[in-house]
């Protein structure tokens, strides 16, 4: 065989090679990253999910049932923030004041959750 | 980049017992692959944090392999220098801290936090604070003390507007995950597992160290050979003088050689930097480790890539082709170029280039086309040398006019290939020095010293080749130029002996942490700075007389290489000229320096670390300052010269650095002692910290409510609080948002806190923060505020007292707003009793913030400079 011919071969041989590794592995990234999405939308889709956060009262609307809460982090829901939240029943705003750094269970299907459990700390 | 990897892997390492989570690390690291940055919110990022129950490496790989490095290396250095300075003292510290519990955290963690922080003793690594320029917004955090102590509350905050990644999983990953892989905590640690411990040796030591620069330096130059020897061949051309193919035949079996010396050492690299992950010695031996370290970093698929171009070349120069065409010849040639320009290249990717931020795509490339120029000039020096000998004796005789052709060809080539050696290599020094501090001060600048050394040296030998040799090769009979081109072939040959020794600087610059990522140690006892020349008229002009004798010394040494028949006057002209300007310019310019003149501070401009020197300036220097710092202190009155006023806006001639020499060794003769031995060199710059703020607070006096377009100069100290039980949080998490810092005391501050809370939605729409702190710094601030007004802007119920501290000294009234704008510069101050006031006023000034253009780089410094 003529050595150009060969070369060539080899050239070719490593461009396939080349390309069809990354096509591969582009494939594959791809088809990771659809699985993360999945992994996400699972985590985020409609289940009943329910947290305990530590946060402080710092607003109570009796009127609308809503509780303004300073709180953590809400893990796969919402970073700590500034959040008015609607309470299960009117007896959890009474049980606190403005101030008062509390331990609140939420409860719902996200986005709709609201304030199940409160209670005092420090 | 490499120790990068080697957390990274520890990472992976940790996940795999776990089999469920596995998927998703793999998962998160091919997006990470694709190149998609975490914008969004990711809810898993909490999940399998908690679950796994270890952050943090993730954290270190997303910070980028020279900040990994920074950390690791930078107080490392730092230890050598004050070893003998304050080597007791340290554990003195270390011990105090334990004795003080009033120094204690301010807040309660919960249990696992503590659990984590708890065996860890006093010293925090302060470097960790540094500033992450261009690495975004997630990883601008930094460590923040609440109080004084900084084992206490140490936070990784996340910017508000990056709500993706979940703060008490950012927390995890500070409070366990992080100081975990750092070594220098790891080294002080007791209480440490073995698996931590083991990752300590950071460096090549001893024999590995050895061992590692002897393969290394043996891998390059093969590498480096074969790509020059099938360039070579490739300019010289084809021929069908006896001679010639001799010689190619010649460097063609050394090739292969080479092929295989490069893949031997290779594999020999692999497993010393394979000991090096693992940081035990016998891992170089074992199969499972190297194939891990090949498989799982980024060096290790270079390695991989490399190693199978290197298997191929030598395949390919095993077998038997016909070349006797033209094209056949030139196939087999240019195949053999490519396939060493292809094991050769990659390297860049593997070395610091890789680890570049932010242009890492980019000092990849420039540092590719270097190491190809460096393979083409250096490895093609060695084949000319064979090929003139060859040429230059008598047998050889025929090949003569084709080694000269050769020679010319390759001295143009090799014209060409230094520029753009000298292009790329001098973007790779500012790249991996920066400045002249790290140059001359750190082991990897003297290291570039002396490659440049020894490249002028090399370089004036091929200008020698190149101007008088080459041009006495011509000539048709037999014996013309034969002694010449022998004597060339010598000359080319030293050339390329000198290049293969400036192989070995490389090498041993590529296991040598960049100069940027090193505290410089400053050698001289001078430096030059036009600082030196405010307000000294004399001396400015005595200065600008100076330049411009230089510069017409240099227009002279310019027209004398120009100008052939004048160039010896014009060159004693020239030297004169440039002797007596820099004599008369370089004095005035000059100012006392120090080894650690360009230190950078190890402790952040925060306000735990200003509040932390206010008290050691009460304590340790007062008594000869003065309280307020003006110099006027009583014990000062009996010094041999009066203490210096640290309030005045003199500093600009002083460096941090200076301050920290000065501090730790006292100026002779003024009275000022040494309080080296008496302050760990944290507290020193706790110190120089409150100096900076002091002095800024001085030049704060006359700042106003009304800003001043374009002028940023007072930098905000960064602080942390805490809303009640809420994760802290950071003032450089509102990066990129204007804050405003109240400073208030009920009930005088009523009225107008009420007002704050009614346009609160204004000030937002505006991109106005407000942060609320209480001057008397009330833990139950929230309830005394009440239920009315609705007061929903973060109050502080924690670290206030640090905050009211630092901001005290640029500001003091019963009630206080900073105005700090996006980058985090304090622009407006207003001094009230806390009554009803314009709000509309704060709007406009908002507005004319928001409507300032803000440069990229605008960000303040985090440390003093």
């Amino acid at each position: 065989m003529r050595a150009w011919k060969m070369v060539l071969l080899i050239n070719l041989a490593l461009v396939v090679g080349i390309g069809w590794g990354y096509v591969f592995w582009g494939l594959r990234a791809g088809r990771l990253e659809r699985e993360l999405a999945e992994a996400r939308a699972a985590a985020q889709s409609g289940i009943e999910r329910q947290w305990t956060v530590d946060g402080v009262v710092r607003a109570i609307f009796p009127e609308l049932g809503v509780l303004v809460l300073t709180h953590g982090e809400i893990p796969g829901f919402m970073p700590a923030m500034t959040m008015g939240f609607r309470v299960a029943s009117p007896k959890i705003q009474e049980a606190v004041s403005v101030g008062d750094a509390v331990r609140f269970t939420l409860q719902g299907v996200p986005p709709n959750v609201a304030v199940t459990t409160i209670e005092k700390i420090k | 980049m490499e120790i990068c990897e080697s957390l990274e892997r520890d990472l992976d390492e940790r996940g795999r017992g776990r089999a469920g989570l596995r998927r998703i690390e793999r998962t998160r690291r091919s997006e990470k692959r694709v190149g998609r940055r975490r914008d969004g919110p990711d809810p898993m990022d909490g999940l399998v944090e908690r679950e796994s129950g270890h952050g943090g490496a993730v954290d270190v790989r997303r910070e980028g392999c020279g900040r990994a490095r920074d950390r690791i290396v930078a107080k490392r250095v730092m230890d050598r220098v004050h070893r003998g300075l304050d080597a007791g003292n340290r554990d003195e510290r270390r011990q105090s801290d334990h004795d003080e519990p009033a120094r204690a955290p301010p807040r309660q963690r919960s249990g696992r936090e503590q659990s984590g922080e708890r065996d860890r003793p006093g010293r925090v690594d302060p470097i960790r604070g540094e500033s992450r320029r261009g690495t975004g917004r997630v990883r601008e955090g930094g460590t923040l003390w609440l109080g004084r102590k900084p084992r206490g509350l140490e936070l990784r905050e996340i910017a508000p507007a990056d709500v993706g990644v979940s703060r008490a999983d950012s927390q995890q990953r500070s409070g366990q995950g992080e100081h975990r892989h750092d070594p220098q905590h790891d080294s002080h640690s007791s209480g440490e597992t073995p698996r931590t411990q083991r990752r300590l040796p950071i460096r090549y030591t001893g024999r590995v160290y050895a061992f590692g620069l002897a393969a290394r330096w043996l891998h390059l130059a093969s590498s480096v050979l074969l790509v020059g020897a099938a360039a070579m061949i490739v300019i010289a051309g084809r021929s069908d003088r006896a001679t010639v193919q001799r010689w190619e035949h010649r460097v063609l079996t050394s090739a292969r050689w080479l092929a295989l010396v490069a893949l031997a050492s290779a594999i020999v690299v692999v497993a010393t930097q394979t000991a090096l992950f693992e940081g035990r010695p016998s891992a170089a031996l074992e199969a499972r480790a190297i194939a891990h370290v090949l498989t799982a970093t980024q060096a290790g698929h270079v390695w991989l890539v490399r190693g199978g171009f290197l298997v191929l070349l030598t395949a390919f120069l095993s077998l038997r082709m016909s070349v006797e065409r033209g094209a056949d010849w030139r196939a087999a040639r240019g195949e053999t170029v490519l396939l060493g320009v292809a094991a050769l290249v990659p390297l860049a990717a593997a070395g610091h280039a890789a680890a570049v931020e932010p242009d890492t795509l980019r000092a990849i490339a420039l540092d590719a086309v270097h190491v190809l120029g460096a393979g083409v000039w250096v490895g093609g020096l060695l084949p000319l040398a064979l090929l003139l000998r060859a040429a230059s004796t008598e047998e050889g005789a025929d090949a003569r006019p084709y080694a000269v052709l050769t020679v010319r060809r390759f001295s143009r080539a090799a014209l060409g290939i230094v520029l753009v050696l000298a292009a790329t290599g001098t973007w790779l020094a500012i790249t991996h020095v920066g400045n002249v501090a790290g140059l001359v001060g750190t082991s990897y600048g003297r290291l570039l010293l002396t490659k440049l050394g020894l490249l002028v040296l090399a370089l004036s030998f091929a200008a020698l080749n190149r101007t008088v040799l080459l041009s006495r090769l011509g000539g048709d009979g037999p014996t013309v130029g034969r002694p010449a081109m022998r004597r060339l072939a010598g000359f080319v040959a030293v050339e390329a002996g000198l290049a293969l020794v400036i192989l070995v600087v490389v090498a041993m610059m590529s296991v040598t942490p960049p100069a940027r990522h090193e505290p410089p140690l400053w050698p001289f006892t001078i430096r030059l700075s036009f600082a030196a020349l405010e307000g000294r008229t004399a001396e400015a002009t005595r200065a600008l007389i100076g330049s411009q004798i230089g510069v017409i010394g240099l227009v002279a040494l310019v027209t004398g290489l120009a100008v052939r028949a004048w160039r010896l006057p014009l060159a004693a002209v020239a030297l004169a000229a440039l002797g007596a300007g820099a004599g008369l310019a370089l004095p005035p310019l000059s100012i006392d320096a120090y080894p650690t003149t360009y230190l950078r501070p190890s402790v952040p401009y925060q306000a735990g670390a200003i509040t932390a020197g206010a008290a050691l300036y009460q304590a340790r220097c007062a008594g000869c300052h003065g309280p307020r710092g003006a110099g006027d202190g009583p014990d000062g009155r009996a010094l041999p010269r009066t203490p210096a006023d640290l309030r005045a806006p003199h500093t600009a001639q002083h460096t941090a650095g200076d301050l920290f020499w000065w501090i730790s060794h006292g100026i002779p003769g003024s009275g000022m002692p040494g309080f080296g031995s008496q302050l760990t060199e944290e507290q020193r710059w706790e110190l120089i910290n409150f100096l900076r703020a002091l002095s800024a607070g001085y030049g704060a006096r006359g700042m106003g409510p009304t800003i001043e377009r374009d002028r940023r100069w007072l930098v905000a100290p960064d602080f942390a609080f805490a809303v009640g039980p809420t994760p802290p949080r950071a003032l450089k998490d509102y990066r990129g948002r204007n804050v405003l810092v109240v400073l208030y005391a009920l009930p005088g501050s009523r009225p107008r806190m009420s007002q704050l809370a009614g346009r609160e939605g204004t000030l937002a729409v505006l991109g106005v923060e407000v942060i609320a702190v209480p001057i008397d710094a009330d833990p139950n601030a929230i309830r005394r505020l009440g239920p009315d007004p609705r007061v929903l802007f973060p109050v502080v119920t924690e670290g206030a007292e640090t905050i009211v501290a630092a901001y005290r000294l640029f500001a003091v009234a019963p009630h206080v707003e900073f105005l700090v704008d996006r980058q985090g510069y304090v622009r407006a101050i207003t001094r009230s009793r806390g009554e009803e006031m314009d709000v509309d006023a704060l709007v406009a000034q908002v507005q004319q913030l928001n409507d300032e253009k803000t440069a990229a780089e605008a960000a303040p410094e985090e440390h003093v400079h």
